[in-house]
Formats: C-alpha cells, sequence, structure tokens
C-alpha cells in the first residue's frame, strides 16, 4: 500500500464515509486522495466487510487504540 | 459490488483486509501479555484458548464432510487442503491441557468450566457459516488464527513476566515455530482456489468477525483482573 494512502485510510474510515463506501467505493477514494491500488482494494469489499471493518473501527475508538501497529504479531494461537 | 479488474490475489487480499482490523486485536493482546497481573491471567488465556482450539479439529471434519457434499471448484480444493490439513492441528488442545497441568490445573478441572460465551461467539459463528452457507467460510478463521502467530521472543518475554517455567509454554512455542509454514501453506492453497466473489467475500467476512469475536475473548480475561 502507498505511504500515502495510511493517511487516506484514516479520513476513509470514519462513520460518516461508510456508506459512501459502500454506494462509490473506488469514487470515494479518489476523491478522498487515495491511490488506484486502495481503490481497488476498496472495491473488491463486500457491503458486509464493510460494516464489520467499521465496527471494529468503533471498537478500537471505544478502547483508545489508534494508529498503525508496526507489528502484525499477534500474540494468541 | 466488485471490480472484477483486480488482480490482486486472493491470501494478499485477505492479509491486507485483515490488516485493517488486526490493531484491536494486537493492542489488546499486548494489554494482556504486559498486564501486571499476567501470571494470574496466563492459565485463565490458556483456559480460554483451549475452549477455541478444542474446536478447530471438528470445525475442520465438518467443513470437510460440507465441502465433499457439495458439487463447486472452490468446495474440492478446500477438501483437498482440510483433508492434509486436519492431521496438523489434531492433538493441539492436549498440548494446552499438558501446559496447564504444569500450572497446576488439572485436566478435569478445565474440561469440567464451560466455555464462555465470548469463546461460544468466536467458534460458533464458524458453525454457523458451514451449515448454513459454504464450508470455504472457514478459511477466513483459519487464516487468522494461523496467520499471525507469537514470535519465540514474544513468548520468552512472556516467560520472564510470569515467571513459569518454559513447560507452560510448550503450545505458544510450538505454534510460534510451526504457523509460519502453515500461514504459507495457507496462502498458497487461497490462491490456487477457484472461489466465487460471493466466496471471496464470506471469507473476509468471517476473518473480520474472528478479529472482534477473538478480542472479545481476551477483554473478558482483562476484565477479570479488573
Amino acid at each position: 500500500m502507498a505511504k500515502s494512502d495510511a493517511k487516506v485510510l484514516a479520513k476513509l474510515l470514519k462513520a460518516e464515509t461508510k456508506g459512501k463506501l459502500k454506494q462509490s467505493p473506488t469514487d470515494t477514494v479518489k476523491e478522498a486522495g487515495g491511490s488506484d491500488e486502495l481503490a481497488a482494494f476498496f472495491a473488491r469489499l463486500s457491503d458486509d466487510q464493510i460494516e464489520t471493518l467499521f465496527m471494529t473501527c468503533g471498537e478500537m475508538t471505544k478502547m483508545g487504540i489508534t494508529g498503525k501497529v508496526d507489528d502484525a504479531t499477534v500474540c494468541f494461537l | 459490488m466488485s471490480d472484477t479488474s483486480v488482480s490482486t490475489g486472493e491470501s494478499a487480499h485477505l492479509r491486507r483486509t485483515l490488516e485493517l482490523a488486526l490493531p484491536l486485536l494486537v493492542v489488546t493482546g499486548r494489554r494482556l501479555w504486559e498486564h501486571p497481573r499476567i501470571r494470574d491471567l496466563y492459565p485463565e488465556y490458556l483456559v480460554a484458548t483451549h475452549g477455541v482450539i478444542r474446536a478447530s479439529v471438528p470445525l475442520m471434519e465438518r467443513a470437510l464432510e460440507r465441502a465433499q457434499a457439495l458439487d463447486d471448484p472452490a468446495a474440492a480444493g478446500l477438501a483437498e487442503y482440510l483433508e492434509h490439513h486436519l492431521d496438523e492441528e489434531r492433538g493441539h488442545d492436549d498440548w494446552l491441557l499438558e501446559d496447564l497441568e504444569v500450572l497446576g490445573r488439572s485436566r478435569d478441572e478445565v474440561l469440567a468450566r464451560a466455555p464462555s460465551a465470548s469463546v461460544a461467539a468466536l467458534v460458533g459463528a464458524q458453525y454457523y457459516w458451514i451449515e448454513h452457507y459454504h464450508p470455504v467460510a472457514l478459511l477466513g478463521y483459519i487464516g487468522l488464527l494461523e496467520g499471525y502467530p507469537p514470535t519465540i521472543a514474544d513468548v520468552d518475554a512472556l516467560m520472564t513476566r510470569t515467571g513459569y517455567e518454559r513447560e507452560a509454554f510448550r503450545t505458544l512455542i510450538r505454534h510460534a515455530e510451526l504457523d509460519p509454514l502453515h500461514r504459507d501453506d495457507f496462502d498458497e492453497m487461497l490462491d490456487r482456489l477457484p472461489l466465487s466473489p460471493e466466496q471471496s467475500a464470506v471469507i473476509g467476512l468471517s476473518g473480520l468477525y474472528s478479529i472482534n469475536a477473538f478480542t472479545r475473548v481476551i477483554v473478558d480475561i482483562l476484565e477479570q483482573a479488573a
């Protein structure tokens, strides 16, 4: 993913963008300044995946988890 | 909603999808492993993990049965993978019981405890998708659980923080060693699988759901210490 896409993701993963991402993912990502690659990625997500992704973002906000985790190691099996 | 012009491999797409949501689980997991009372919480973590892992082989067996009964190319590929992978996962629940015995928790005590609602929600969703939609959904769950194992350094640090002997960490050590290999096999298989857009979507959905549900399992353990 392009480095600039990290900032675009922060813009996209906001509650007010969810409906637009479902309806016209490519245009929404491009309008936010995202790369073609990011637009293609979102275009491949189903509505249910977008819903679940936003649910996760909501949980992260509630738990005070922000930003990207550099080390993706997960401490479970 | 699909873009057929996208040529990114299925495994890369799944990893990218999961990694958008993964900070929730990663940070929650770290909060547990770095918790001041981790010595008390580690056995509870193993008990909860046992509740999850005891269902791995039965889930795969059921998914295999369903896949063999279906007549589509993805189901055939899934069945071929599960026939091989089932044996790799067999007995891992026993490893956890052995680790717990080192910590003074008997098998009978562990097996007598009812698994929590959050464990049932994590595993139970997979049964639903397998039974009522398509067994290929299980690949989102497997891709998550085997895709991001702890490193040996992580386990060593946990050993130090808990003060428990190495024998209580055999499950984690074995997974740290084996899961990177299983992940490579999984990704290769997923890239070969002739998935429909709907099958691809349910795999991603299953993985994303599992991130949320597994986080809930860990939050339950953290709340015991609150």
